[in-house]
């Protein structure tokens, strides 16, 4: 029922998982290429393409980076246990050694430090003269991911460290990204250590309404490609 | 001919630029926020900018910004060092209540606190500690809050970066 293109476009979407760990090989350029290839003809509202990529590899940089996401990620997360908002991400987790391990991990910012072990980074900037910098940016960055997915990349897209404004100054300062830019999301890229299955997702009826919002749209056909 | 605009003008204007922001960035607006009010500091004390300072050092310096401008009629503060090192300030009828007050009608909650964001650049700007502000009373504590007293949470963290 469905064409060969339309089922690789689904498994690809489908199978696309973030992924936070990587080999320390080189991306090759041939396949950096193809990911900024599909960046560059992403949609763009009036074909402004308002977006620009800046491919990092040094590995001091690497590091700063990994840091600021760090800092940003682990303070956020100290925040809500201090203002006692954190409980919820415990939730259905009763082995307290994991439950240790899981707020250790949180409240320290090691989760997103792994920006500095991947071997490159694309960091997403956009002109902020353009009306739909945000949107189209995003759109992207995601036409790279899928593409990445293609190649079997491992990729994840992280906005932690360009949350906050002072630490997007930071980025700005370290990768001379003018004024008229705003920094909106940094792409981490390398083969992964492993894959692993696609995370569970809200169904259709729960994310789609018919018509009007709150009527539950029902899918008809089978999307098991 | 000299003009009074009413006070409420600007408090209503400011709340409504909040919302605004608010409707557009969603809970997100709160970090794009956190030097909201630091830019003023940096003119009225050019001689501060880039000072290594305690936390002491950082509430005084707070502390004589905010009440030479009038923009709060008290300021004190305690440390706490547990898990993380929380410095707790507590600011008495400072001059964005109303817009606060504002902002609540209109369906939204705080986000931004620019004593507060002064308060943290203090801190911050030696370059050795990051903070995070954990609590502030904000308008949906409006009815809890003692009269005209708001009261914040900030964590404190080593840096650390590059090393």
């Amino acid at each position: 029922m469905y064409s060969e293109d339309a089922k690789t476009m689904a498994r690809l979407i489908k199978e696309r998982v973030s992924i936070r760990s990587y080999l320390p090989d080189p991306v090759s350029k041939e396949d950096l290429d193809l990911v900024l290839e599909a960046g560059r003809r992403s949609p763009s509202g009036e074909n402004a393409q308002p977006w620009k990529f800046i491919v990092v590899q040094d590995e001091k940089s690497r590091q700063i980076i990994g840091d600021l996401a760090r800092i940003g990620s682990g303070r956020r997360f100290t925040g809500e246990f201090i203002n006692k908002t954190m409980e919820h991400r415990f939730e259905g987790l009763d082995d307290p050694v994991k439950k240790k391990a899981v707020f250790d991990k949180l409240t320290s910012g090691s989760v997103s430090a792994f920006l500095a072990e991947a071997p490159l980074l694309i960091v997403v900037i956009g002109d902020k003269g353009v009306w739909d910098t945000p949107f189209d940016c995003s759109a992207a960055i995601e036409n790279m991911l899928l593409q990445a997915q293609a190649l079997q990349l491992g990729a994840c897209w992280v906005n932690a460290i360009t949350m906050d404004i002072r630490d997007e100054l930071i980025l700005k300062d370290l990768l001379a990204i003018p004024e008229k830019y705003k920094t909106l999301s940094v792409l981490a890229l390398g083969y992964p250590t492993k894959m692993r299955g696609p995370r569970k997702r809200l169904t259709m009826e729960e994310i789609v309404c018919d018509e009007k919002f709150g009527k539950a749209y029902v899918p008809g056909g089978s999307i098991d490609v | 001919m000299s003009r009074q605009v009413d006070q409420k003008y600007f408090t209503g204007l400011l709340a409504e630029t909040f919302k605004a922001f608010y409707d557009e960035r969603g809970s997100g607006c709160r970090y794009r926020c956190t030097l909201l009010g630091v830019d003023g500091y940096q003119k009225a004390y050019p001689e501060n900018v880039g000072k290594d300072m305690t936390v002491a050092e950082a509430f005084e310096a707070t502390k004589k910004y905010l009440l030479e401008n009038g923009v709060v009629e008290d300021v004190t503060y305690t440390e706490e060092h547990d898990f993380a090192d929380v410095v707790n300030v507590t600011f008495k009828n400072c001059a964005q209540w109303g817009t606060e007050v504002k902002m609540k009608e209109l369906g939204i909650p705080t986000y931004a606190c620019p004593c507060a964001n002064i308060m943290a650049y203090n801190i911050e700007q030696g370059g050795k500690f990051t903070t995070e502000l954990a609590t502030f009373a904000g308008n949906k504590d409006l009815e809890r809050t003692e009269e005209g007293v708001c009261r914040l949470a900030m964590s404190c963290f080593v840096k650390n970066i590059g090393k």
